[in-house]
């Protein structure tokens, strides 16, 4: 038996708490082993002085001063229902928070949704009234224009209002801008009848023609569905189209390649001035070319060259 | 009911007379109970007044979480959970404040030959009287130095004699680490007095 071992049994065989086998079983091994024998004094010598000490007693006015205790702090009595577990009060109260707190999101929610609503309506209006004839809203649009180069930050705000459809497959999008003017005017504009707009075609009909009436200052309003308007993606997508104008649009994407404007040409990431193999746009071999590559031939549509790279080659498209 | 004819009731009877309200089945249960209690307490707090404010908390919040006294156990266990919590918090709140809980050790040092020389048995003899108390609250400081865990079950060991068991639902940990702490305390006690020539 190892020495830690015995001293926990000598201790236990001290406490009374040993089986009776293993009390005999201690007995003999006291017998034997004379270290053992001076353990079993010291500690039984500890216990001594210890329990030698005097008892502290409680004052004889304990009892007294704990009823008086009890009785300025009386006991509310619960009789429960076996099983049945008490709930504290503050889980209700949280609930109703909760509950508040839903109630309060659904209702900011809901005047965001007729906020927008009545937006898209006016915008609605006003397209209507471009179509037929010349608004003075469109007169201040020109005033608007120019006033856009005096106040730029307005002309950002401004901005977030507009979407525009882009060229399938291109991610990136210039969002086309709106004068702080002309904003004013379609808040301003006389409650015209309300026009009804129910296909997307429709809306992009409209959209192109307020493009060549206005310059495609007003297009973008209409180029979004009216029922993304009524929710906060709506918001979220005129965010992101801020964001990209904020970028001056110097950075485009396609076909997973990402695209920079530099030098008055969009690059692909990655180009450092290699050679290129130049393409032209009109030419029989470039259509060709980008009917083997599909994906990268909406930059057939950009308007500035293009450089690209397929299988480690680089072309540029001009 | 009289006052001495609470003392037939059994501490199960009184128990559930006092979750009904009754007072003075409480009362009894405090007189049965107050000066183990409040032993325990000053032994592991060290000091007469805090020892007297815990026990003191231990009855009330007793008597006001009654209810929750589902009886398994015995109603002294219960009140000694509650003593030994109190008292944790007693110290903790003490070591908070930097109060130094009994006399100091080190005061006490100045002549451990006459310490050693007298005994507990002489403390009937009033000449060794102030000798005594003087072992006395060099025991007590030995005590204290103890670390919290190891001092609560030397205390219910050595001065209430409760069994392993017992001291394991008090304590609520297991019986091999009651056996553990207790030995630990023990032969820390048994180094601390030797190297104090008490032992």
């Amino acid at each position: 038996m190892e020495n830690k071992d015995k001293i926990e049994k000598l201790l236990s065989y001290i406490d009374g708490e040993l089986s009776p086998e293993d009390r005999v079983e201690m007995e003999a091994l006291l017998h034997e082993d004379i270290q053992l024998q001076q353990d079993l004094e010291a500690f039984r010598r500890v216990n001594v002085l210890y329990r030698g000490l005097e008892k502290k007693h409680a004052p004889p006015e304990f009892e007294h001063m704990v009823r008086k205790r009890l009785e300025r702090t009386p006991r509310t009595i619960r009789f429960r229902r076996p099983g049945l577990k008490e709930k504290p009060v503050w889980h209700l109260v949280a609930a109703a928070a909760c509950l508040m707190l839903v109630l309060a999101a659904t209702l900011y929610q809901l005047s965001l949704v007729s906020r927008n609503t009545n937006r898209f309506t006016v915008s609605l209006n006003r397209t209507a009234a471009d179509q037929t004839s010349p608004s003075p809203a469109a007169e201040a649009l020109s005033v608007g224009q120019k006033s856009d180069e005096i106040m730029p930050q307005k002309k950002q705000t401004s901005a977030e209002s507009f979407e525009e459809p882009e060229p399938e497959g291109v991610e990136s999008h210039t969002p086309p801008t709106t004068s702080p003017a002309q904003e004013k005017a379609d808040m301003e504009l006389p409650q015209l009848p309300t026009k009804t707009v129910d296909t997307f075609a429709e809306k992009m009909s409209l959209s192109q023609s307020a493009d060549t009436k206005n310059d495609g200052l007003s297009s973008g309003r209409l180029g979004v569905d009216d029922k993304l308007l009524e929710k906060p993606l709506a918001r979220e997508l005129r965010k992101q189209a801020l964001a990209k104008k904020d970028d001056k649009e110097t950075i485009r994407q396609l076909a997973g390649r990402e695209f920079i404007f530099e030098e008055n040409e969009w690059r692909e990431r990655g180009y450092s001035g290699e050679e290129t193999l130049s393409l032209s746009r009109d030419a029989k071999e470039t259509s060709q070319f980008f009917s083997q590559h599909a994906p990268l031939a909406p930059i057939l549509q950009w308007k500035e060259p293009v450089v690209f790279r397929i299988d480690s080659k680089w072309y540029r498209l001009r | 009911m009289l006052r001495n004819e609470w003392h037939e009731v059994s501490d199960e009877r009184l128990v559930e007379l006092s979750q009904q309200g009754n007072l003075s089945a409480f009362e009894e249960i405090v007189r049965r109970y107050k000066d183990k209690i409040f032993n325990t307490v000053f032994r592991i707090v060290g000091r007469r007044e805090d020892a007297h404010e815990v026990a003191l908390d231990v009855f009330v919040k007793a008597y006001h979480h009654l209810e929750t006294f589902r009886g398994d156990a015995r109603i002294y266990t219960w009140l000694y959970r509650i003593a030994i919590n109190l008292a944790k918090n007693r110290l903790r709140d003490g070591s908070r404040m930097g109060r130094n809980l009994g006399v100091s050790l080190e005061s006490m040092k100045e002549d451990p030959s006459t310490l050693a020389s007298s005994g507990l048995q002489s403390a009937n003899s009033p000449r060794n009287r102030a000798e005594v108390r003087e072992l006395e609250e060099m025991l007590q400081c030995c005590l204290n130095e103890l670390p919290d865990e190891l001092r609560t079950v030397f205390v219910l060991k050595v001065f209430e004699d409760l069994s392993y068991e017992e001291i394991s639902q008090i304590m609520n940990c297991p019986l091999g680490t009651v056996k553990s702490r207790l030995n630990q305390a023990r032969s820390v006690l048994r180094r601390r007095l030797t190297e104090l020539s008490i032992l």
